[in-house]
């Protein structure tokens, strides 16, 4: 009878030895704060010419047109828009104007003339990152304008009216 | 005979509480603490939004089990908002296991470390990454909870 039971007992032992038991699951937690806040950046690439040369007998200078430029855009908000001015009025005769081409979604208001008040010239930009679109200028003279030496204008583009 | 198997029934049982007490030692996972928020506010025009990283976390890892490899998953409490993404990345060294590498975490548990064994009680690094699209628009602050487990590998 000592013998059956230490038999069993010895079984029960080996039996608890080889019972590895599965891992429990340990654990630990981590808490994450995230936000993203308003964010409307432009940038553009290019250092635009314009020079006036030729007419056609009888009609003002030619224009000329620049399309050099590129510009980008980052927008994380609804309706958002570019406007542009600059510091100096053009010379009586001249008009300067730029073009620039519509992320997707957003509406282009084709040439604007640009002056000291800014003009829009894209709306509606919504949630989007692109880059590589066109930015084209054009210079308009009257004959009026008379001979007119190398001048520049700095024009400043505003992203704003985003929601 | 009865004093004899009494003996025997009590080695029995503290084998078997021993062998609980080793499990309890043979796995430990711990972190050293939570990321600092990340608030997105930048980008390069043209691009999406800035990611952003965590920096100096760390986590305490001891894997010696007679079972097998372990692994290391996460999981958050729920979804990410649309456009905004979270990844984790864990360091172990190749001899001690595998790190997926960055994984992108969601509401299922997703393996982050596989094959970890042999791991006497080391200290790794461990990086959040939270990135967002412009179409994810303006988020406000939120949080989310990352359950790391660590268990038998299947």
């Amino acid at each position: 009878m000592l013998i059956k039971t230490a038999r069993t007992a010895a079984a029960a032992i080996a039996l608890t030895l080889l019972a590895i038991p599965a891992v429990q699951a340990q654990t630990a937690t981590q808490t994450v704060t995230f936000a993203v806040n308003a964010i409307n950046q432009i940038a553009f690439v290019g250092t635009p010419s314009l020079t006036i040369t030729t007419a056609v007998a009888g009609s003002a200078p030619t224009s000329v047109t620049d399309a050099s430029s590129t510009w980008a855009v980052t927008c994380n908000q609804t309706g958002a828009k570019i406007s542009a001015n600059i510091p100096l009025a053009m010379p009586a005769g001249l008009t300067l104007s730029a073009n620039l081409a519509a992320p997707a979604g957003a509406t282009s208001a084709s040439y604007q003339a640009l002056g000291t008040v800014a003009v829009d010239l894209v709306t509606g930009i919504t949630k989007l990152a692109q880059g590589s679109l066109a930015a084209t200028y054009k210079l308009d003279a009257t004959a009026a304008a008379g001979v007119v030496t190398t001048a520049t204008r700095v024009v400043t583009y505003t992203i704003s009216g985003g929601v | 005979m009865r004093r004899v198997s009494v003996t025997l029934c009590a080695l029995v049982l503290l084998l078997a509480g021993w062998t609980k007490a080793a499990q309890a030692q043979f796995t430990i996972l711990t972190v050293s603490g939570n990321p600092a928020p990340f608030n997105v506010s930048t980008a390069v025009a043209g691009s999406d939004p800035t990611t952003l990283s965590s920096s100096g976390l760390t986590y305490f890892l001891k894997s010696k089990h007679p079972a097998g490899p372990t692994q290391v998953t996460a999981q958050l409490d729920s979804p990410m908002p649309a456009g905004t993404t979270l990844t984790l990345t864990m360091n172990i060294p190749a001899t001690q296991g595998t790190s997926v590498g960055p994984v992108a975490l969601d509401a299922t548990p997703r393996a982050i470390l596989i094959n970890v064994d042999k791991v006497n009680g080391n200290t790794y690094g461990m990086t959040y990454t939270f990135a967002a699209t412009a179409a994810a628009g303006v988020v406000p602050s939120q949080t989310r909870t990352v359950t790391l487990t660590m268990s038998t590998q299947p």
